[in-house]
């Protein structure tokens, strides 16, 4: 542990003697407060900001773990180090570690520069519970493909099934003229403000012919609502104080009372609906934006400290830059569509690496931070802490499983 | 107990990124080094011992023999616990301290606590540098950084101190302190094995000593064998021929200054 606690101490010491923490706490705050706009009511250009920061910071981490062996390496000072008494994978969790304290520092300091600003609250977001389960679905689309021959060669079932699944889950259903469809949503936790959505633009052609009725039930009680227009994104309805009882179920009921065929109503039921319960505050859902950002960067930084002990410093920074660059599309996208298509390239390459590579990301797009921070959805602490022990740290020890394959010296690459 | 130091034919070839050899940098070479003697490695340079150095510290793999430090392989944590090292150039992290230098390596032995921090301010004051202990490294000389690197290499208590061209850079005082420590750790059991290009300093410190010469060892003894001066001993060892004028092997370079007289 004392090895441990002098490598980390060291990467701190380097961070902050050298240009690396003021560099990125001045880069931080041009993003976060210096960006050009008008206006920032809307948060836009927080939002903008903040998607700036986060990749500054995983290019700067990558670049850093690259550079937490190799640079030492290359300029003939690790040989000291390789000559005392400490293992190897206690050096490669050192130097990482080492390498995070400081970007942890930053990131502290991207939540202080905007703690302040007029987040959404972090509301809880329900689902329907009553959805059809669309795996048979998927099932029974496939055997289909299959008996009309158009199933692609190599693909294995399972990833047909999974891509099928996702396919369905995204394509839209419609509320059809008279049709009435109920969502039934588990209970809230707590009490507080509850608010039925409606997103995704789902009011196409001659919105105002369109007549909507939306009947809530909860323990008995009902309430009705009918909007006098429909909005061109998304449909946002507050239920009436105390109507949703914590502890009680909740039922939503859309009617389409119009016959007008000029007007459609399009939504995606497992992505578009959704109620919205009492969540957590704007700090505290900043709070577990920062903490999946800093999963992010440890990511980064294991990848970064892995290729610098296997390649030399330009080599490293080369590949780490491209790693990056594909890496980055799938994280920061909350579009599964990216993620399969970084997931199908690697499994053309190997399936191995494919499990190794993609999984993390997958967990990282579904958990959508940024997205969830500017939308007013909650980011749960729990989610966060789970992708870090579900993906985070088994990416960051099979990086160092890989890294102890390379020789650990302090030779020139 | 072990010997502090023992090669048996080792021998190392530096290979291409194609795996073919490029240079046979050490040859069969055989030697031991006991408790509280000073062993001196002397060669030209290119003679291997770097090489040599390297191998017997875990840092380079070795193609063939075997090296054991107190019975251990080289590469083993109980080898590099009893082993204090300071190399040819050292290279210390610019941005810190020389305490925070000693506390870093120190930390890296396992040390802590009191212990680690008597131990830092005893070396400080031994190795000079006591009063820049808080300035960054990055702003030494030389000499300096020489000494912080002879401190940490004598962090751990080491029973074997191997030393790299140990006076290079110092001044003649801190030459003079070196060689005065050298001779005190002898006296207290430790093994010191030295690589120097500077004979008078092997002479005055040296029990034993082995000339290598491209990867060969050419003689091996004890210094108190030597019948003339340890410099006429080495150049007969290595250029057995004479020594012969740069200039002159190199065909007189006329256009070099004008020309012979």
């Amino acid at each position: 542990m004392s090895a441990l606690w002098a490598e980390l101490a060291l990467g701190w010491r380097r961070a902050v003697r050298g240009a690396l923490l003021s560099t990125l706490l001045a880069a931080l705050a041009l993003c976060l407060l210096a960006l050009p706009g008008r206006d920032d009511a809307g948060l836009t250009r927080t939002g903008y900001g903040l998607f700036l920061a986060w990749g500054i910071l995983l290019v700067a981490a990558l670049w850093c773990g690259g550079t937490a062996y190799a640079l030492d390496r290359d300029r003939h000072r690790l040989s000291l180090a390789l000559t005392k008494p400490i293992g190897r994978w206690t050096l490669w969790w050192g130097r990482f570690l080492g390498t995070l304290a400081p970007f942890a520092a930053a990131v502290a300091a991207l939540w202080l520069l905007t703690a302040w600003r007029p987040f959404p609250e972090g509301r809880a977001v329900l689902r329907p519970t009553n959805l059809p389960d669309l795996s048979a679905q998927a099932e029974a689309w496939l055997d289909g493909l299959r008996e009309q021959g158009r199933v692609p060669e190599g693909a294995s079932d399972s990833r047909l099934l999974r891509a099928t699944r996702e396919t369905l889950e995204t394509r839209p259903a419609e509320l059809r003229p008279g049709e009435a469809k109920t969502y039934l949503f588990p209970a809230p936790s707590r009490a507080g403000k509850v608010t039925f959505r409606l997103s995704g633009r789902p009011f196409l052609g001659a919105r105002d012919a369109l007549r909507l009725c939306i009947t809530a039930a909860c323990a008995g009680e009902t309430w009705t609502f009918r909007p006098d227009s429909l909005p061109e994104t998304a449909l946002t309805v507050d239920l009436p104080s105390g109507f949703a009882k914590p502890g009680e179920p909740l039922s939503v009921t859309l009617l389409r009372e119009d016959a007008n065929d000029a007007a459609l109503i399009l939504y995606r039921e497992r992505a578009d609906v959704a109620l919205l319960g009492p969540g957590q505050s704007p700090p505290a859902n900043l709070a577990a934006f920062c903490l999946a950002l800093l999963l992010t960067v440890a990511m980064a930084a294991a990848l970064g400290t892995a290729l610098g002990c296997a390649f030399s410093l330009p080599v490293t920074l080369f590949v780490g830059t491209l790693a990056f660059a594909a890496a980055a599309a799938a994280t920061l996208s909350p579009e599964t569509a990216v993620v399969d298509e970084v997931a199908s390239v690697w499994a053309r390459a190997s399936t191995f690496i494919s499990a190794c590579v993609a999984w993390p990301f997958r967990g990282l797009a579904a958990l959508d931070p940024l997205g969830r921070l500017m939308g007013g959805e909650a980011i749960g602490f729990g989610a966060a802490l789970k992708l870090a022990a579900t993906a985070v740290l088994p990416w960051c020890a099979a990086w160092s499983l890989l890294a102890m394959l390379s020789p650990l010296t302090d030779e020139s690459r | 107990m072990s010997e502090p130091l023992v090669l048996d034919d080792v021998r190392k070839t530096f290979r291409d990124f194609w795996g073919r050899p490029t240079v046979e940098a050490v040859k069969g070479l055989s030697f031991a080094v006991g408790p509280g003697e000073v062993f001196g490695l002397l060669g030209p340079n290119g003679s291997g011992k770097s090489t040599t150095i390297r191998m017997l510290l875990g840092l380079l793999r070795r193609d063939g023999g075997d090296i054991r430090v107190f019975g251990e392989p080289p590469e083993s944590r109980r080898a590099h616990a009893a082993i204090g090292y300071l190399p040819e150039l050292t290279h210390l992290h610019p941005f810190l301290t020389p305490r925070e230098t000693l506390r870093y390596y120190g930390r890296l032995f396992g040390l802590g606590g009191r212990t680690l921090r008597d131990r830092v301010e005893d070396l400080l004051r031994l190795a000079g540098v006591a009063h820049v202990a808080d300035r960054r490294v990055g702003t030494f000389s030389k000499g300096m950084t020489r000494r912080v690197g002879l401190a940490q290499a004598l962090l751990n208590a080491p029973r074997l101190l191997v030393l790299d061209e140990p006076t290079s850079g110092l001044d003649p005082i801190g030459t003079r302190e070196v060689k005065d420590l050298i001779l005190a750790l002898k006296s207290r059991g430790i093994a010191v094995l030295m690589s120097s290009h500077l004979l008078p300093d092997v002479q005055d410190c040296c029990d034993r000593i082995l000339i290598l010469d491209r990867g060969v060892c050419r003689a091996q003894g004890r210094v108190s064998d030597l019948k003339e001066p340890l410099e006429d001993f080495f150049l007969e060892t290595v250029a057995p021929t004479g020594h012969v004028s740069p200039l002159d092997a190199a065909g007189g370079l006329p256009w070099l200054g004008g020309g012979p007289a």
